[in-house]
C-alpha cells in the first residue's frame, strides 16, 4: 500500500493522466480522501477516467453510478472546491443546469475505474455530448474568476478574518498574490476547454 | 405532438440503442449489442449511454419495464412511438443510401 498526495491544476485531464500512469506502474487505487490517494500493488491493469459531475444533483449521480456499476465500472468520489459559494452544507452554484439554485454540497468529481480491456476508456463518444460536457467545465472554471478577482483586489482579504492575527507568519500581500494566482490557474483551465470545444465543433461536418 | 423529432436528428448511437430495445435489454446489454452490431467500431462511453437512455425515456421513445425483486439491473423496451421513429429514420436512410449508390457506385468499383 502506498500513499500519494497530489493537487492538480486541471483536476480532470491531469488527474486522468496521473492515475493511468500509476496503473501502468502496477498500482490500483484503493481510496481517495481530499488530496490523499491510497494505492495497492495489483497484477491486473486498470484504466481510469475522471468525470466532472458538480452540476448534477445527488439523485442523478446515484442513478448514473448505478448504471456504471452495471457496466462493471467502479467509482470513487473526489471533492474539489471550485465555483461555489457555500454556507454551511448548502451552496449556490453558478453553472450547469442547476445554476442559480441552492443545492446540497457533496460530490464534485467521479473517478471511474475499469479493467483495461485494450479499448480506450472514453466517457462521451459523440461530439455533441463532448461539447455540452466541455461547456459545463469551462463555465465552472471561468465564472468564479471575476468574483475571485474582485474579492482579491477590492475585498482586501486577510487571514485575520479567521479570528487571529497571522500577519507575522504570512504577510497580507501574500493572500492577494495567492488570489490572483488561483484566478490565473482557473482562467488557464477555462481557456483550455474553450479550445477543446472549438476542436470538437470543427470536427463536425 | 409535443416531442416530435425532426427527421435526420437521430444520431447513430441513438438509432442503435432504439434497435437494441426491440427486445428488453439493460444498460450493459445495450452496449454489447451496439459493439457487436458495429463490429467494435462503436464502443459507447458511459456518459453517452446514460445521456441517451435518459433522453429517450424523457421523450417516451423507450420505457422502463417492471423489475422483479433481486434484479438491480434496470431494463428497458422500445415504445410504439420509438418504433415509429425507427421506421421514419429507416426510410430516410434508405433514401440516402439509394441516392449515394446511384452516384458513387461506379467510383467505388474502381477502388
Amino acid at each position: 500500500m502506498i500513499k500519494k498526495r497530489r493537487i492538480f491544476i486541471d483536476p480532470i485531464n491531469n488527474q486522468i493522466k496521473w492515475l493511468n500512469g500509476m496503473a501502468k506502474k502496477g498500482y490500483r487505487l484503493v481510496d481517495v480522501k481530499g488530496f490523499t490517494y491510497n494505492f495497492e500493488e495489483c497484477k491486473e491493469e486498470y484504466i481510469y477516467n475522471v468525470e466532472f459531475v458538480a452540476h448534477k444533483s445527488k439523485k442523478e449521480i446515484d442513478k448514473y453510478m448505478n448504471l456504471l456499476s452495471e457496466l462493471n465500472i467502479n467509482t470513487f468520489i473526489k471533492k474539489i472546491n471550485i465555483g461555489k459559494r457555500s454556507i454551511g452544507n448548502y451552496r449556490w452554484r453558478t453553472y450547469g443546469k442547476n445554476s442559480m439554485k441552492i443545492v446540497p454540497t457533496g460530490l464534485e468529481l467521479l473517478i471511474l475505474e475499469k479493467r483495461n480491456d485494450g479499448n480506450p476508456f472514453e466517457l462521451f463518444t459523440e461530439a455533441d455530448d463532448r461539447i455540452v460536457y466541455y461547456r459545463i467545465i469551462r463555465n465552472a472554471f471561468s465564472l468564479p474568476v471575476p468574483f475571485l478577482l474582485i474579492g482579491t483586489l477590492y475585498g482586501n482579504p486577510r487571514l485575520s478574518l479567521l479570528g487571529k492575527d497571522y500577519s507575522n507568519f504570512i504577510p497580507n500581500i501574500m493572500i492577494n498574490y495567492l488570489g490572483i494566482f488561483i484566478c490565473i490557474l482557473f482562467a488557464l483551465v477555462a481557456i483550455k476547454y474553450t479550445f477543446l470545444i472549438r476542436r470538437e465543433k470543427s470536427s463536425i461536418l | 405532438m409535443k416531442n416530435k423529432i425532426k427527421p435526420g436528428a437521430v444520431t447513430e448511437t441513438t438509432f442503435y440503442i432504439l434497435l437494441s430495445l426491440y427486445n428488453k435489454n439493460h444498460g450493459y446489454g445495450i452496449m454489447q449489442f451496439v459493439e457487436k452490431e458495429t463490429n467494435g467500431r462503436v464502443i459507447m462511453g458511459p456518459g453517452t449511454l446514460y445521456g441517451a437512455i435518459n433522453n429517450l425515456l424523457e421523450k417516451k421513445l423507450i420505457e422502463p419495464i417492471n423489475q422483479y425483486e433481486g434484479n438491480r439491473r434496470k431494463e428497458y423496451i422500445i415504445t410504439e412511438e420509438g418504433k415509429g421513429l425507427v421506421h421514419n429514420e429507416l426510410k430516410r436512410l434508405e433514401d440516402v443510401y439509394r441516392t449515394a449508390i446511384k452516384i458513387v457506385k461506379g467510383d467505388m468499383d474502381n477502388d
